[in-house]
């Protein structure tokens, strides 16, 4: 065996399983595992789907168009969920999602029985269309970076900064509060 | 010949592909700090430091934020410590290899717009000419001076929310 066979197919090797591989789209669609059951007790069950499943994880790693792997029935702006408490597993219903986007442009979704909602771009005319399953579709381009507040009854939260790009809101308000997440949308402060 | 070339590719694959290089560490004066905390922070915080652009590890320029990445854990929802404000300064002072011009500074040329000499920004064009406040207010603080004026007009196209 030439001695220069080894260090040749080590070189080989690093370049297929260091460089090519999965996509960085796929990864973060497998990282998201099978469905959950909703309201906790473990195992999980079929997946659904519909626009009820899968609350408080980041929607557009699958329903992101581009290479998000959606299709044309689910391809979502901007969507995510609404949780009444940040330690709740599923979200509140009924909670509205105010969005201006940066030429001034507005829309209110409304979180359905999961508390998700997605802002889909489609329909006709100038003003949104909200359906009753948390969608609400848009007829002109969302502008980022959009301003974002959430309200349940009176009760209101405006987010601090912006979205500057990213359409998932579980991108950056994942269930872990820590250095780069800042933990979930929600409503109301636990009482002390 | 060919043998020493070969091991030297395996060598340098393993150390250059494999081990996060050590990008050294970058003086920053008290003040440098006090500008940057002062002038230059509540702007880039507010247009730049979101989760979801320039407050991730990943970055080139990462910055460090209230609202944004945090330093640790357990910093989430406490105000910006100084340690996080100076990482940040300096992640600004090397954003690229010293430029024999500050006008090839990366960060005064990414926001820029292309039709003015910039670069291309995946977040898009910022400021549109160099006498948009926010280069001038940037520029002058990596030339060490300040100028809080065109910092605060900055500032206020962007204004956060109060908490």
């Amino acid at each position: 065996m030439k001695t220069w066979a080894l260090p040749l197919a080590l070189i080989v090797a690093a370049s297929a399983t260091a460089c090519l591989g999965t996509s960085p789209e796929e990864e973060a669609r497998r990282a998201l595992g099978p469905e959950p059951r909703l309201g906790g007790g473990g195992g999980e069950h079929d997946e659904d789907k519909g626009p009820e499943h899968r609350p408080g994880q980041p929607c557009l790693v699958c329903h992101g168009g581009e290479g998000g792997g959606g299709d044309d029935e689910s391809t979502f702006v901007v969507a995510g969920t609404v949780f009444l408490f940040a330690t709740d597993t599923i979200g509140v219903p009924d909670a509205e999602v105010l969005i201006t986007d940066d030429v001034g442009h507005e829309l209110t979704a409304v979180t359905n029985r999961t508390g998700n909602f997605m802002v889909e771009r489609g329909g006709h005319g100038t003003a949104p269309v909200l359906r009753r399953d948390g969608r609400v579709s848009i007829p002109w381009d969302l502008v980022f970076p959009l301003s974002i507040a959430v309200r349940y009854g009176a009760e209101e939260k405006t987010m601090r900064n912006r979205a500057y790009r990213e359409g998932s809101c579980a991108g950056c308000h994942a269930p872990r509060i820590g250095a780069d997440s800042a933990g979930r949308v929600f409503i109301r402060d636990p009482v002390p | 010949m060919t043998e020493r070339v070969i091991h030297g590719l395996v060598a340098a694959l393993m150390v250059a592909g494999c081990v996060p290089g050590d990008q050294g560490e970058i003086a920053v004066s008290a003040g440098d700090l006090d500008a940057y905390r002062t002038d230059v922070h509540p702007l880039l915080e507010a247009s730049c430091g979101t989760l979801d652009c320039h407050g991730d590890f990943g970055r080139p320029l990462r910055l460090y934020a209230e609202t944004g990445l945090r330093a640790a854990d357990d910093l989430r929802g406490a105000p910006i410590t100084d340690d996080e404000l100076r990482a940040d300064a300096a992640s600004l002072l090397g954003v690229s290899p010293p430029p024999d011009s500050l006008e090839d500074h990366l960060a005064l040329l990414k926001p820029l717009e292309v039709s003015e000499r910039g670069l291309h920004h995946v977040g898009r064009d910022l400021w549109t000419s160099r006498a948009d406040p926010a280069y001038v207010c940037l520029r002058a603080w990596l030339e060490g001076e300040r100028a809080p004026l065109e910092c605060a007009a900055a500032y206020d196209r962007v204004r956060l929310p109060d908490p």
